[in-house]
């Protein structure tokens, strides 16, 4: 073979070579070296306004309180719920007429009330306890629109703390004349002893306050949360809860 | 040297064979000459050069060269890559060795964990189911509580109102016997009084205690109703 044979030889090889490169896939790595005894991380708890209590108890349902109304011929009960550690709203027929308020909690503790005062338009009160309510519950920025998912707490009957769910209906002129403007008519159960329960939306802010059950029996009525939210930023509630004296 | 053989031409043909041949082998020797004269010059040249310590350094092909430093650089390039690809052939082995390892052991302890966890849901279970227990046991002791002192309350109204007829009742009884008391003392000196005026007097205390007893029973009316009704 002569040396110019020999030099293409070399030259073919290490084309084929080269060439070859192009078509084997990528070396193999290293292998990268584990990480053993991780720990995983636990999941955080998400904040949000439905929270539990050490004893199971949802803040939607803490903040609920009974009102008993002791008049002069007789004892009347309704629902309320806390707006802050000593300030609670209720329905201001749930409060008219009495020689004294006595409010008690979900799990039974009696708490001392200090005074209360009723709103001008609404049939709203707001009652001041000396006492420390459990939880304070949020107010929603917005009322409900037609179709949200609510849910009533509070003592219908003046019995045990019930829940019940619906869904706003519509918003019609007070049927009872009771409320200026329009009133929150929902699918959500109501009875007497309902009157003051708050009605919540998904995220249990408060969208409303009942204060009745329709006409029919069949539906909930419930003062919006932008009337609650007037009477809240009121710096002082000047008209007193006629009594029975 | 054959002896010539006889030419039918004449003599003088083997004289002149002899002179080529002479001729020939003068040729050839002089040939053999030069040859071992370059021969021993080169030798010569050899020695020298060894003895000076120079070395020879020859002439070769450029395209010679050339293809001998590729087929090095192949060389190395192979070897080079047959050393990575052995010693990482070597790595993934033992990383096999130990994750293997590694897999068996935490295979084994994600079982334990899901033993101690499929107890702990039990329990966890449990827990719940006893929270809502208690939860219902709470609402309903609290209703109870709220309901006692409903009737409390209720209880304390009805005492009041039972209270209220009851003085009522004692202010009539009263009346009753403040005006039989009186009449009593008016017919042991009824030559005193004047009679009409005694009557019409009578009748006036009569009417006036008629009003408070008739009260005092629709109190007793109220709250028989009430206690009926509540």
């Amino acid at each position: 073979m002569s040396r110019l044979n020999v030099t293409r030889a070399a030259f073919v090889l290490a084309a084929f070579v080269l060439a070859g490169c192009g078509t084997v896939p990528d070396l193999p790595p290293m292998p990268e070296r584990l990480v053993i005894n991780q720990t995983p991380a636990l999941p955080t708890p998400t904040p949000g306004s439905i929270t539990l209590s050490p004893d199971g108890f949802r803040t939607t349902e803490r903040v609920a309180v009974r009102v008993r109304n002791v008049g002069c011929e007789g004892v009347s009960i309704g629902s309320g719920f806390a707006v802050s550690a000593n300030r609670l709203v209720t329905n201001r027929h749930v409060v008219t007429g009495a020689a004294t308020l006595q409010v008690s909690t979900y799990d039974g503790q009696d708490l001392l009330v200090e005074a209360s005062g009723t709103a001008v338009l609404a049939d709203l009160a707001v009652v001041e306890t000396s006492s420390p309510l459990p939880a304070a519950v949020e107010l929603a920025d917005e009322d409900p629109a037609v179709g949200t998912e609510v849910e009533i707490i509070g003592y219908p009957g003046g019995g045990r703390l019930t829940s019940s769910t619906g869904e706003v209906l519509s918003y019609e002129e007070d049927p009872l004349n009771a409320n200026a403007g329009e009133v929150i008519v929902s699918s959500a159960f109501a009875q007497p002893g309902s009157s003051g329960s708050p009605m919540y939306d998904s995220e249990g802010r408060v969208v409303g306050v009942v204060y009745a059950a329709a006409p029919d029996g069949q539906h909930s009525l419930a003062i919006p949360a932008s009337t609650l939210r007037g009477l809240l930023d009121q710096t002082s509630l000047d008209e007193p809860v006629p009594d029975c004296q | 040297m054959s002896e010539p053989h006889g030419t039918p031409g004449g003599e003088r043909e083997p004289a002149r064979d002899d002179a080529d041949r002479d001729h020939d082998l003068a040729a050839r020797a002089d040939r053999e000459v030069a040859s071992l004269e370059r021969q021993i010059d080169m030798s010569l040249r050899r020695a020298d050069d060894a003895a000076s310590g120079r070395t020879v350094v020859r002439r070769r092909s450029p395209a010679l060269v050339a293809a001998f430093v590729i087929v090095t650089l192949l060389f190395l390039a192979t070897a080079a890559l047959a050393a990575y690809l052995w010693r990482t052939t070597d790595e993934w082995r033992a990383e096999a060795v130990q994750r293997g390892e590694l897999a068996t052991a935490v295979a084994a302890q994600r079982d334990e964990l899901a033993g101690e966890l499929n107890q702990a849901e039990r329990d966890l279970e449990a827990t719940d189911n006893q929270l809502l227990e208690l939860q219902d046991r709470l609402l309903s002791l609290a209703d109870e509580r709220a309901q006692t002192g409903d009737e409390l309350e209720l209880t304390r109204l009805i005492a009041n109102d039972v209270a209220s007829v009851a003085s009522q009742l004692e202010g009539c009884a009263l009346g009753q016997d403040q005006l039989i008391e009186q009449l009593i003392a008016v017919l042991e000196e009824l030559e005193r009084y004047d009679p009409a005026s005694v009557a019409a007097g009578a009748r006036q205390a009569s009417e006036q205690l008629n009003t408070a007893c008739d009260e005092a029973l629709q109190g007793i009316e109220d709250l028989r109703q009430r206690l009926g009704t509540e």
